[in-house]
């Protein structure tokens, strides 16, 4: 038998073997798997009222909410997560069938540690398009329309887009409705040259609104960066090389202290080039090299338990949530 | 002995057994549910003590910088964050600067502040408030310093921000108790140290992806210890590390609380990747023993993650030792069998 089918048969083996155990198990009275289940809760919602005291929002149980509707405001039926346990507990199609797309897109992604394959470039599609989509509507509310069209055509843009908008605000009537902001057009008019890189011979005016982001950005950043990560960072390296803590020298500070000030030390003398790295100073560059490859480990050991995290969420995922085995 | 054959063998291992292993060594801890307390670290203990320390009511800054896809990592922190703040009954201002932090933000307060503790009855715009998603990245941390409503015209509910009583005489952050920030990339902690505490100077811890940590330990700075420190909090606690459910006169081992002073500098503490977030859940089990007596309960997601992390670090580290014993071995074999070949050439 090749590698190949081995692998392959041993894993689905495994998973027949893992979901025929908990369907075996399965038992009416206990937690089930592939099924989600919901309960619903009652969501009290803000007044309807003009706000001008906050209302409490509270999200319980419609067992436990006898008391009666406050005045001018909303209630509304909402469905939480539950095990199938609880009293309350209904059966949900949709959530279910999440469940299910979820646990095989998972399968799908895992498939690649196997080889590429059509599953994975499926579930990779899906990520790569939700994503694109996702941060193009994130950009048209967050910027085109409340700043943009906003700023152009407030009343329309209002009556069209925002229908939470107090058109009869104090700010809106004090403002006009008609009341345009005109400044609106400057960034109208550096995103619309953002487009003619499609038109080779206009290339170049691309280069304007680019130049105007890159120029404030690095206008803002240059003060603080330089307070935050050099007139600080030099006074964070100003430790005493004894620590003395309630009357008594606190050793451990003292060696962690003197470590720190020594690995800056070689580490600047591997960075500083006008001198040879020769003897003491050659001695020192070295051990500052020494202390870049740890902080490199450091760095890269700090990246694999974010992965194995990753990992261990997913698992979670498809032995908790759907095949039900890790219940409490 | 292993021979030729077997080095051989192994040198040429399909790299897709090792995902198999990597699989099986993360899942087993996981249904045994292999967990046990994390002792603290100072940089954790920094963290709880800023919030721990604060009196009750102070109003408290939780931006949650990050997505679904460091939800495993930062996920525990920022609940065990919140249930902190509930426990202590600080005023939390919910907010993020990441489009997708705002589901996040949602479902902490579902969960923590009207669910898990529906009985503390916190209200909405007195107790907390969600001002969801700011727009501007660090444009946005620079106007927050000084004046929310710059970036934030209303909460997530439609309510303007001079109407909250949560926020009466709070024009910036920097008017704030304590700003804690849940990040996993731009903007994120280091985003809020060059930017925003450049602008108004705020007690700031931070949480933060196994990734990012490196970039922010620079920015670390230990608040100064005063002469009556209290002793570490585990000191007391040893047999609560087995795993077993904690005693309620554990309670009693807790220090008294200081009067608090406003301490400020870069990063005063900071919650590093899974680890951190596992000490952080460990270290309210320890100090609340009532409200979690059970240490394998669910809601310490962190706590039961690391004990895969256990499983799986031991067989990274085993497999980094056999590869380099074999390429040792192997090596030396090639040395001998040239040394040989030579020899018998010469001869």
């Amino acid at each position: 038998m090749s590698n190949e089918r081995l692998i392959w048969g041993g894993g689905l083996a495994l998973i027949a073997v893992l979901l025929l155990g908990r369907a075996l198990i399965d038992r009416p009275n206990e937690p089930t798997w592939g099924r989600a289940y919901v309960r619903p809760v009652r969501v009290l919602e803000w007044t309807t009222a003009p706000v001008t005291q906050p209302t409490p929002a509270t999200v319980l149980p419609l067992t436990q909410l006898a008391e009666p509707t406050p005045a001018g405001s909303v209630r509304a039926i909402t469905y939480t997560d539950a095990s199938r346990l609880q009293a309350d507990a209904q059966f949900s199609w949709w959530r279910t069938l999440g469940l299910w797309v979820a646990a095989l897109l998972t399968l799908c992604s895992f498939s690649y540690l196997y080889r590429d394959n059509l599953g994975y470039r499926l579930a990779e599609s899906l990520v790569v398009g939700v994503s694109a989509a996702y941060g193009i509507i994130t950009a048209v509310w967050s910027y085109l329309v409340p700043y943009l069209l906003k700023g152009l055509a407030p009343v329309l843009t209002a009556q069209l887009f925002l229908p939470r908008e107090d058109l009869y605000s104090p700010t809106f009537l004090k403002q006009g409705w008609n009341a345009c902001d005109w400044t609106m057009l400057a960034p109208l008019f550096l995103g619309m040259l953002l487009f003619s890189r499609f038109a080779p011979k206009w290339t170049w005016l691309s280069r304007w609104p680019v130049a105007f982001v890159v120029g404030t950005y690095a206008g803002i950043r240059l003060t603080m960066i330089l307070e935050s990560d050099f007139v600080m960072q030099i006074g964070n390296s100003i430790l005493p090389l004894i620590v003395v803590a309630d009357g008594r020298i606190d050793y451990w500070r003292s060696l962690t202290n003197s470590l720190t000030i020594f690995g800056l030390i070689c580490c600047l003398t591997y960075f500083f080039f006008s001198i040879e790295h020769k003897g003491t100073i050659g001695g020192m560059a070295r051990i500052g090299v020494w202390v870049l490859m740890i902080t490199f480990g450091a760095s890269f050991a700090y990246t694999v338990m974010g992965r194995i995290t990753l990992l261990t969420l997913r698992l979670e995922f498809l032995l908790g949530d759907w095949l039900g085995l890790l219940t409490e | 002995m292993a021979g030729p054959a077997a080095g051989h063998w192994l040198l040429n291992l399909d790299r897709r057994w090792v995902y198999l292993a990597m699989m099986i060594a993360v899942a087993v801890p996981l249904l045994l549910r292999q967990q046990q307390l994390e002792p603290a670290t100072e940089l954790t203990l920094n963290v709880f003590r800023q919030i721990e320390d604060l009196p009750s009511g102070s109003r408290v800054a939780i931006i949650c910088d990050y997505d679904g896809a460091s939800e495993a990592e930062l996920g525990p922190m920022a609940t065990a964050i919140t249930r902190h703040c509930c426990l202590r009954k600080h005023k939390m201002v919910f907010l993020s600067l990441w489009p997708t932090g705002g589901p996040v933000i949602d479902r902490h307060i579902k969960e923590i502040v009207i669910g898990e503790f529906a009985s503390a009855k916190f209200v909405d715009g007195e107790d907390f408030v969600n001002l969801g998603y700011g727009l501007g990245e660090i444009l946005a941390i620079k106007a927050l310093m000084k004046d929310l409503s710059s970036v934030y015209a209303k909460d997530t509910r439609g309510r303007p921000l001079s109407q909250l009583p949560i926020l009466r005489n709070v024009s910036g952050m920097g008017d704030l108790d304590l700003m804690v920030d849940i990040s996993a990339g731009m903007p994120g902690g280091k985003e809020w140290v060059q930017v925003g505490l450049t602008q108004a100077p705020v007690p700031f811890v931070v949480g933060c992806t196994g990734v990012q940590a490196p970039q922010l330990y620079p920015y670390y700075t230990p608040p100064r210890r005063r002469a009556s420190a209290n002793p570490p909090p585990t000191a007391n606690v040893p047999e609560q590390q087995q795993g077993a459910a904690v005693p309620p006169e554990a309670a009693n081992n807790i220090p008294p609380k200081e009067s608090h002073e406003r301490t400020t500098g870069q990063v005063l503490g900071f919650l590093a990747a899974l680890k951190g977030a596992a000490e952080y859940e460990s270290e309210l089990i320890r100090r609340y023993p009532e409200q979690y007596p059970d240490l394998k309960s669910a809601r310490h997601n962190a706590i039961r993650r690391m004990g895969p992390q256990l499983w799986a670090h031991l067989l990274v580290i085993g497999l980094i030792g056999l590869g380099n014993v074999l390429q040792v071995v192997g090596r030396r074999r090639r040395l001998a069998t040239s040394g040989v070949s030579n020899s018998a050439s010469t001869s």
